[in-house]
């Protein structure tokens, strides 16, 4: 649920990493992050069902390039166990 | 006629600690960083997130846009406005002063650590700026088992690190975290979010 250069890495080779990544970003709306930033991309967040700013067809992409299996992802949103957008309030800057 | 219902908010209230976070894993669009249901990032989505510790007084939030206010000859008040910059920022002293991993990630741009049998140590001179997701994450008056997120997408610690060490005052180190734009996101979200847990 966390994709970075080294987790890409182990799905799609050292090569073609650094391209899924900016693929990852650009699907994900993550913006123009590079590649060494420290956290990685937060895949949970954009593949939770009730993210409505992007596309089921777009989370099947970013699902596949991360190597997240969207069933197992569906099931930890449902598991209660991590805050999700249904029971948020929150203002953008 | 009647009266308008007051509202007081007054449950809408900052008063609890915080807790800094940083290395968090950036959100996408429409997202939040992913908390666990104790309010700390979920170890899944966010592997590197970096508790900074304790804080001499919390944390301090801010939101600061600069207005230009254009005149015209014939009133005196401005007649429009726009915002030309903004700043986003978080605040704190943190007071664990002597731990390397909080001095490393304080240090963008100029610290580099290391450590071999004996010793921990930063060394300081030039590496590249590395900027980080970091949020101030705090339990709620209205319902304390729900959480508080001021969240800034990219920053960096702007302040350095400077402490005093002396036998009278515990030591602590002045930060302060600024936002920089992540340019290609949506435009109404590139610099970062506040939100609560409802």
């Amino acid at each position: 649920m966390n994709a970075n250069l080294e987790s890409l890495a182990k799905i799609h080779g050292k090569d073609k990493a650094q391209a899924a990544y900016e693929e990852l970003a650009e699907l994900g709306g993550f913006g123009n992050v590079p590649s060494h930033y420290a956290g990685g991309l937060d895949i949970f967040s954009v593949l939770e069902p009730s993210n409505t700013v992007i596309d089921d067809k777009t989370k099947n992409k970013i699902a596949k390039l991360s190597g997240v299996d969207r069933k197992e992802a569906d099931k930890m949103y449902k598991s209660g166990d991590i805050i999700t957008s249904e029971q948020v309030k929150d203002n953008r800057v | 006629m009647a009266g308008t219902p007051v509202a007081w908010r007054g449950t809408a209230l900052a008063q609890n600690p915080t807790q800094l976070w940083g290395l968090l894993a950036i959100p996408g669009a429409g997202g939040r960083i992913t908390l666990f249901t104790d309010g700390t990032p979920d170890a899944t989505a966010n592997p590197t997130a970096f508790h900074y510790g304790v804080t001499r007084d919390g944390a301090k939030h801010s939101i600061k846009p600069t207005f230009t206010k254009y005149y015209a000859d014939e009133f005196r008040n401005p007649l429009i406005t726009s915002i030309s910059q903004v700043d986003m920022t978080i605040a704190a002293e943190l007071l664990a002063v002597t731990d390397m991993d909080v001095v490393k990630n304080l240090l963008s741009g100029l610290g580099t650590y290391s450590t071999a049998a004996g010793y921990k140590q930063v060394t300081v001179g030039t590496t590249a700026i590395t900027y980080q997701c970091l949020a101030s994450i705090f339990p709620l008056i209205e319902d304390t088992t729900k959480w508080g997120v001021f969240n800034i997408y990219s920053t960096i610690n702007e302040q350095g690190i400077e402490w005093a060490q002396t036998r009278k005052a515990m030591g602590g180190m002045p930060v302060q975290f600024s936002a920089y734009e992540v340019t290609t996101r949506a435009a109404s979200d590139t610099a970062g979010n506040f939100w609560k847990q409802i």
